[in-house]
């Protein structure tokens, strides 16, 4: 989201897959004008210069406020709305992004417990880089997070997942990280569900 | 693979054995071109039931050839690839353990194959077989096996080809087992979905005895010994109902393992000179056989006849970018791998000659088990 203040925010959205057909909304609630250009597809930058060559390209829709409002809906503007459009390009200022630590991934298994025992686990590991190639791993118990220790139980699925981790400070580091898979619980429905499907399944079959 | 791929003789019993590592299949021609499988393993280069490729290679349409085929248990390492052997052969009969034909079962299939959205998992096969092939047949019935069960009898003309199939297990007394193991196994509201886990000990497996003329087959599964004489191994043994024909080849129960195997197995249901083969399993930590057992396998043998489809043990992990090779070497974690090589033992021999001879091949990694001691 990108915002052009002047005493009034203006909000872009991303909205429309047809940049002509983006229009200005007011927001009833403030007095903001959404450009709501959702599922546009563009990145921030891409959709304001996209904006600003639709106006280069048709400087009527600046110059002439009618021919704007009528062509973009635009509805209830303020006057310092009407002169932000005349001052066109409007200075906009980027909302910062929230920057996240980047992870590239080297391997990947996919895995389900087969045993417990007092300082590791036995499970089975498919590996998700060469699919259908099955392993057995021996996991030390401090390999697993103290937060998924509730999760681990025979049976019970993870992603084993080893890559580097580039920090937002740009440090990078290698980790190995395993995750245990939130499954669902059984509901009552599901299990009335089976019950009827498989009492059917029963009664259809033929059994000598 | 490298056996002849000359079909045998209307008049040639074959038995052949698959076991690529983890996996078993037994494919029997019990004549007249008429086929037996035995639960199902998929063979490693094509991902394909072993049944198919190797019914295919000899030039035989599976469709039309296979007339039975044999679910001794849900194991997975017994499973895989099943339901497609079922799709492929629609006039086949279908065999499962007595302790199947319950609501318990299909139940537990329906919840398990439908709702955890965890995949590959030896019930999946099958809700696959039943759901899927089996309730699409009109009027076709699955046959439930249980202990001293005639299944089917042929009427051969030819008495030396004339057979009989009988099942040994489960006994009534297991199978009420197996049938309190799948109600403990339906699942509970507001519990974690879990993938479907092995049960152990496996109450529902089924023996088979097969009778071709004079001759017989025993075909162990994976049975197990738990000194009840209401179950397992001492149930057959005791039994007073059974066919009392020796057999003179043994498919050695569960991989080898000491906890399938019971004295009187050597001395009351096998014939004085037999040839044996198993299979290898890993699961978990554990692999099947350890030496231990081949020694005790060979001394209860007596000859030189057991052999074994693969090589029973770990092999080295995939070799990784070195990156992902030293992460894993300092997190501690240790990889295993199944040797998930082909391996397959076909017997041969001509039902109508005396003495009965076995013909022995060996392909891929099946070996005698002389060459592991």
């Amino acid at each position: 989201m990108i915002t052009a203040t002047s005493n009034q925010t203006v909000a872009i959205k991303k909205h429309k897959p047809d940049f002509d057909e983006f229009s200005l909304i007011e927001n009833e609630n403030t007095p903001e004008v959404l450009l709501d250009l959702e599922h546009f597809g563009l990145l921030p930058d891409e959709t304001i210069n996209a904006y600003l060559g639709k106006i280069k390209r048709n400087p009527e829709i600046v110059n002439t406020n009618l021919s704007f409002e009528s062509k973009y809906r635009i509805t209830a503007l303020e006057q310092e709305q009407e002169e932000l459009r005349k001052d066109f390009p409007i200075p906009l200022f980027e909302r910062p992004i929230e920057k996240k630590d980047m992870f590239l991934s080297l391997q990947k298994w996919e895995g389900y417990v087969l045993e417990i025992n007092k300082d590791n686990i036995i499970a089975q590991l498919i590996d998700l880089n060469l699919l259908g190639n099955k392993e057995i791993a021996e996991i030390p118990k401090q390999e697993i997070s103290s937060s998924d220790f509730d999760l681990l139980r025979e049976g019970a699925v993870f992603y084993w997942t080893i890559g580097y981790r580039d920090s937002t400070s740009g440090q990078r580091e290698r980790v190995s990280t395993i995750r245990f898979r939130r499954l669902p619980m059984w509901t009552e429905k599901e299990i009335l569900r089976a019950k009827e499907s498989g009492e059917r399944l029963f009664k259809e079959l033929i059994w000598d | 693979m490298g056996l002849s791929n000359s079909p045998p003789q209307d008049n040639e019993i074959e038995v052949s054995v698959f076991g690529p590592g983890f996996g078993e299949c037994i494919l029997i021609h019990l004549g007249n071109k008429e086929w037996l499988v035995v639960d199902s393993c998929l063979d490693p280069e094509h991902k394909e039931p072993y049944p198919l490729i190797y019914l295919n290679k000899l030039g035989i349409d599976p469709k039309y050839s296979i007339k039975y085929i044999l679910a001794t248990h849900w194991h997975d390492d017994h499973i895989r690839g099943l339901s497609r052997i079922v799709e492929v052969c629609k006039d086949a009969e279908f065999i499962c353990s007595s302790a199947f034909g319950k609501k318990e079962f299909t139940t537990l299939v329906d919840a398990y194959s439908k709702h955890t959205m965890l995949q590959d998992s030896g019930i999946e096969e099958f809700n696959r077989i039943l759901t899927y092939n089996l309730l699409r047949r009109p009027k076709k019935s699955i046959k439930l096996a249980s202990g001293d069960r005639p299944l089917y009898t042929s009427n051969n003309s030819c008495p030396d080809l004339r057979y009989s199939i009988y099942s040994l297990s489960p006994s009534d007394h297991a199978m009420l087992n197996a049938v309190l193991d799948i109600a403990r196994l339906l699942p509970e509201a507001k519990t974690t979905k879990i993938r479907f886990p092995n049960i152990q000990p496996n109450n529902t497996c089924v023996v088979l005895l097969i009778i071709i003329g004079e001759l017989a087959l025993l075909l162990g599964a994976d049975l197990e010994e738990m000194g009840d004489p209401n179950m397992g191994w001492m149930n057959i043994i005791a039994s007073q109902t059974r066919p009392a024909i020796k057999a003179i080849l043994y498919k050695i129960s569960h991989h080898g393992s000491p906890n399938a195997d019971h004295q009187d197995i050597w001395t009351s249901l096998l014939d004085g000179y037999f040839h044996a083969v198993l299979t290898p399993f890993t699961h978990g930590n554990v692999y099947l056989p350890r030496e231990t057992d081949l020694r005790r396998i060979k001394a209860n043998t007596g000859t030189n006849e057991t052999y074994i489809t693969s090589l029973p043990r770990w092999i080295r992990p995939i070799t990784r970018n070195s990156t992902v090779e030293r992460t894993i070497r300092e997190s501690g974690i240790k990889l295993m791998r199944y040797n998930n090589s082909h391996g397959h033992v076909r017997f041969r021999l001509n039902a109508k000659a005396r003495p009965y001879t076995w013909h022995v091949d060996l392909d891929g990694q099946a070996t005698n088990i002389e060459n592991l001691i």
